[in-house]
């Protein structure tokens, strides 16, 4: 997705993991992603630089969906769609 | 990677408890089986006595991870616990070296185990060691 077309999503929750170090904000949003249904878009907000390789990595790797990130100052902002059961 | 991992940690430097569970927490939350084995001086990090003092043997990124609050090492191990497969196992040699019971340890360690029993777990397993 273009930055632009980021900006318009609803997440249906946002998850502000600033303030955790790595792998704190993966691990936040693991945390959340178990929760939420099939269909939820979770939002990460991240103070890690690594996060926005580590997210889509992981998301990859479990088969989720990766939605793109947009960079802030000093901060990321990650997003996913959970599509599957986990 | 291979689907299961396993991490030896020896060294009772913080930095190295540390790194350990990093790498193991991301393992173990993208499915993959990890299996640690606690020996030599890191035992000392999963004492119960040195955890609530917080009495570790740590260089300049320890003094870091202390003063930005950051997750300890046995916080992130305990979160890899809930969320993923993960388990801990300290090394029954140097648990009889020191007279040490399970009950002296951190209550995330799993079991205490023998060589060959770890050996067993490690076949097949990409392993590191710290």
């Amino acid at each position: 997705m273009t930055e632009e077309e980021l900006k318009q999503i609803k997440p249906t929750v946002t998850v502000d993991a600033r303030g955790t170090y790595c792998p704190g904000p993966l691990m936040e949003l693991i945390k959340e992603i178990r929760q939420q249904p099939v269909g939820s878009i979770i939002e990460l907000i991240s103070g890690d630089a690594g996060s926005a390789k580590d997210v889509p990595e992981w998301l990859n790797k479990v088969k989720q969906e990766f939605l793109g990130v947009i960079p802030g100052d000093g901060f990321w902002r990650i997003f996913a769609k959970k599509v599957r059961d986990m | 990677m291979s689907e299961k991992l396993a991490v030896i940690i020896a060294s009772e430097e913080y930095e190295k408890s540390h790194v350990a569970a990093m790498i193991a927490s991301v393992a173990a939350v993208s499915g993959v089986e990890v299996s640690i084995f606690v020996t030599m001086n890191a035992v000392y990090n999963f004492l119960k006595v040195n955890v609530e003092k917080k009495n570790f043997d740590g260089g300049k990124i320890y003094e870091q991870i202390k003063e930005k609050k950051a997750a300890m090492f046995y916080e992130m191990f305990d979160q890899a616990k809930m969320l993923g497969g993960l388990k801990i196992y300290v090394c029954s040699m140097v648990m009889d070296l020191l007279k040490i019971e399970q009950e002296d340890l951190i209550d995330i360690v799993d079991d205490n185990l023998g060589l060959a029993a770890f050996l067993g777990i490690m076949e097949g397993a990409e392993t590191i060691t710290f």
